[in-house]
């Protein structure tokens, strides 16, 4: 066991530094063996698969040495070849004589067509899928962007999962990063496609991935402890959508809830127009604030009882105005379905 | 050697031609041309790559000083990158050109170069805006962990697309544009054969637009079939239906290309052919009268141009059949259709014919078959509307269905009473040689029932023997009969042989005598295995075992 978790260590290592400029000092040899070892990890990863006591052993010692850019996780040795030749094909620092060496030694030819454990077939499928990934964008239309943000909120998944547990201080800081580097927009879309991943088909998300709620909670937490990502989802993200995540996650529309009646009670009536307009540029606009109202009463009905039952209180304790203009309350209820 | 380097040059030539041309336009007749293409161009690597392969780079360099060129405009094309293995020919082709030892600072500039190439061919696809790809990069992925889910979703979302624009009928603007399911439909021509693609290429086969022209490319659907009958995808028989129904070439080389399997062999078998028919679809997509029409007339033009050739007679009535099977399973009932599966028949000799023989119980089997002689009969020798009508066509229908001649066969031979029907004659005499005259035909009847009677004397006579029953056989006047006719008295011979129990004391002797062609042999073997294949409901055990061994022996000896 343990020469084995060596070994993975070492790999992952390797693999770490295959990005930088170490791989100078690479020689042929070291290029070949590397490749050697990633064959042997992965038919420890096919040996293993479903062996749950050795895999936990070895994902517990993984990250540990290598990093984020080595091994992170053990289903990454089945794919460790590919990105090693990958990384060293794109590396410029690769010492020449290694350089050489690499292209036959990762396409050897028809003889290894048949071969499962060499990277040929699967560096082969890779090209192929990346073509096809590159005439079927050039078509454009809504896919190309629909099928990108699903894929970044699977991966985005994907990585919460790795975190493991329930512990969220690494997710935290996982999404604080992404929050920072960005783009922001980007990050808050495939935010909500995350939180919406399992809503589709509820029923076999219960079956297959009943864990599956762990990666969902752990975005949500922070979302709902970032007041300015939260404040920021609330008002990039079209309502209708939005509408949509919050009705699947009832803290998130609470929060929503309670950000717009703050945002309400930033606009003022103006008697010269005879209408709500803002205080300050930056400051929800009386329409929008309206439009996303009517969104949330559209998307359960659920949730057009909480933001009912929310603007009547308020109203009351305005003074329960009934005419328009002196309770932005009354006026948001009388434009809003059944609020009358 | 020397004819080879020169058709390879020139070869070679063209497609660097070729190659320019492909890049400098991106239109849809570029896109058009390049798809048409792609198989030829992928065929010239290969034979690039054999010569390569045994040289080193600079001896390559020599004799192909452009080939850094082709190359790499191969690379930077996507449609051939896409297509089957050509992304991996190239890649082997690059290799080849690596300098294993590089002197000069070209030669190692020509190995970066090669590196930079082959990194680009894996990763051909790059995210357009930069934030995005630094999204991916802050998580930790790389192109080898997110090509797979990219395309999975790419191939949902488009279906997603389709599936919508077929929904909304007349909301023209939900539609998905004609222009865009065109090149949706070109594009995906070097891809068919991904399994990623599958659901696409299915979405794109049971899409129904709302325009009255075909809105898919024409190399779409031929890129589609060909991947199928080379068994390289795998789709649901919807699918495949659906493909030859909206373009016919396809359904015409998918016929053919069945008709090479079947027709391939000079031995008949019924089950290897049965197997083979289903396995094709084309049973159930001739549910689609539409589709069986042509399949019918593919089979009537090679029974005409065969000259009624057995084994093609064996295979329509085999996929006649199948199709029967098939409508059985789509629970449409054969009687309600026929007209339009047979227009060319009367519809109650269609009626008639569809039946099922097998289904008929004995002793009630002559009624039935002489109301489709006598059906046979009006349509054929009908003089009264003036010019004699064309017997082919008639003959053809009957043809379809084989079982009805095993039990006319069976029906005059196991009969008690003394004269055989004038309609079982006049059936199996039109059966074997429709092109008579009447009055040829007549004569034959004579002579069929003069042998029948014969042979029956000879059964209840007590004593049976070989030499009996060839000299039954053979016509008194000693001339010899036409081939057709000869097949219908081997038939009889043979039938008699295998079920009576009289003939079974004989058989070896009696088929050692006549086959003494190997025409004959074949001929018997084929009518052995039909026996065997179609007639359970005419032998008992006893006669099929027999069958069984004889057609063992006989193969073994052809």
């Amino acid at each position: 066991m343990e020469p084995l978790v060596q070994q993975t260590e070492r790999f992952s290592e390797l693999l770490a530094v295959s990005c930088g400029s170490l791989v100078s000092t690479w020689d042929a040899e070291k290029v070949r063996r590397a490749l050697q070892w990633a064959r042997y990890l992965l038919h420890v990863y096919r040996r293993f698969a479903g062996r749950g006591r050795v895999r936990e052993a070895l994902e517990r010692r993984l990250p540990a040495r290598g990093g984020p850019l080595g091994l992170r996780s053990f289903a990454a040795l089945e794919s460790g070849d590919a990105r090693l030749a990958l990384r060293l094909l794109r590396n410029r620092a690769l010492a020449p004589a290694a350089a050489r060496a690499l292209p036959s030694l990762l396409f050897p030819g028809p003889a290894a067509d048949h071969r499962d454990d060499v990277p040929q077939s699967r560096l082969v499928l890779l090209a192929r899928r990346g073509s096809a990934l590159r005439l079927l964008c050039r078509l454009g239309g809504d896919a190309p962007r629909s099928a990108l943000l699903r894929t970044h909120a699977e991966l985005l998944d994907a990585r919460l999962h790795e975190l493991g547990g329930a512990d969220s201080a690494a997710a935290r800081k996982l999404l604080d990063t992404l929050w920072t580097r960005g783009p922001r927009e980007h990050v808050l879309d495939v935010t909500a496609e995350a939180l919406l991943l399992r809503e589709e088909d509820p029923e076999t998300a219960q079956i297959t991935d009943p864990a599956g709620a762990d990666e969902t909670q752990k975005l949500l937490r922070w979302l709902l402890e970032s007041p300015e990502v939260l404040a920021a989802f609330c008002r990039h993200l079209p309502a209708r959508r939005l509408a949509s995540v919050a009705g699947c996650h009832h803290a998130l529309s609470r929060a929503y809830l309670d950000l717009l009646t703050t945002w309400a009670t930033r606009l003022h009536y103006d008697l010269q127009m005879g209408a709500w307009v803002p205080t300050q540029m930056e400051d929800m606009p009386w329409e929008e604030l309206c439009l996303r109202l009517q969104s949330l009463c559209h998307a359960q009905p659920f949730l057009r009882e909480e933001v009912l039952v929310t603007l009547r209180s308020r109203k009351t304790l305005d003074g329960d105005f009934e005419v328009p203009g002196m309770s932005i309350w009354t006026d948001l209820l009388l434009a809003l379905p059944g609020g009358a | 050697m020397a004819q080879e380097s020169a058709d390879l040059a020139s070869d070679y030539q063209f497609w660097l031609q070729k190659l320019s041309a492909w890049e400098q336009a991106s239109s849809k007749e570029t896109q058009k041309d390049t798809c048409l293409h792609l198989s030829g161009f992928q065929e010239f690597l290969r034979q690039m790559y054999e010569i390569l392969k045994e040289m080193d780079s600079d001896a390559i360099l020599e004799r192909f000083p452009t080939i850094g060129q082709l190359l790499a405009k191969a690379c930077w094309n996507p449609l051939i990158l896409a297509y089957d293995e050509s992304q991996k020919i190239v890649i082997w082709c690059l290799c080849c050109l690596v300098n294993k030892e590089p002197r000069t600072s070209a030669e190692s500039g020509l190995n970066s170069w090669i590196r930079g190439l082959l990194s680009h061919v894996l990763s051909a696809f790059r995210f357009d805006m930069k934030e995005v790809c630094l999204f991916t990069k802050s998580l930790g992925y790389e192109s080898i962990d997110y090509y797979p889910s990219l395309l999975k979703n790419m191939v949902l979302s488009l279906v997603s697309e389709l599936r919508e624009s077929h929904l909304n009928g007349l909301n023209t603007q939900s539609r998905m544009a004609p222009e865009r399911m065109m090149s949706l439909s070109q594009v995906c021509v070097p891809l068919v054969t991904l399994p990623d693609m599958e659901p696409l290429v299915e979405a794109l086969l049971t899409y129904h637009g709302h325009e009255p022209q075909e809105v898919l490319a024409p190399e779409f659907f031929e890129a589609v079939n060909e991947a199928f009958l080379l068994e390289k995808i795998v789709l649901p028989t919807s699918s495949v239906v659906s493909l030859w129904f909206r373009h016919l070439p396809s359904l015409e080389k998918a016929t053919l290309h069945l008709f090479e399997k079947l027709f391939s062999s000079k031995i008949i078998c019924l089950r290897r052919m049965e197997c083979c028919i289903r396995e094709s679809f084309l049973p159930q997509a001739a549910c689609q009268p539409a589709i069986f029409r042509i399949v019918d007339e593919m089979f009537r033009f090679v029974l005409l141009e065969t000259d009624g050739a057995p084994e093609v007679l064996a295979a329509l009535q085999v996929f006649t059949s199948c199709l029967v099977e098939a409508l059985k399973k789509e629970k449409k009932q054969l009687t309600f259709a026929l007209r339009t599966y047979f227009p060319y028949g009367a519809p109650c000799l269609a009626a008639a014919l569809s039946q099922h023989p097998e289904a008929i119980p004995q002793g009630h089997r002559l009624q039935p078959l002489l109301h489709i002689s006598q059906l046979l009969r009006e349509a054929v020798e009908d003089c009264t509307r003036g010019c004699p009508r064309n017997p082919f066509e008639s003959w053809f229908l009957f043809v379809h269905f084989g079982g009805w001649v095993d039990l006319a066969v069976a029906e005059l031979l196991l009969r008690e009473e003394a004269e055989p029907p004038a309609g079982l004659l006049w059936l199996l005499v039109f059966y074997y040689s429709p092109q008579d005259g009447s009055q040829q035909r007549e004569q034959s009847m004579v002579e069929l029932k003069v042998l029948i009677n014969r042979l029956l004397m000879l059964l209840r006579s007590g004593s049976l023997s070989a030499t009996d029953l060839q000299e039954a056989a053979e016509s008194p006047s000693g001339d010899p009969r036409p081939p057709v006719c000869g097949q219908l008295v081997r038939r009889l011979l043979l039938s008699l042989l295998l079920w009576t129990p009289e003939g079974h004391a004989i058989v070896w002797e009696a088929v050692t005598h006549m086959a003494h062609t190997d025409a004959v042999i074949h001929e018997i073997i084929g009518f052995l295995d039909q026996t065997l294949y179609r007639s359970q409901h005419l032998c008992v055990e006893a006669s099929r075992k027999l069958a069984r061994d004889l057609l063992k022996e006989l193969q073994a000896q052809v």
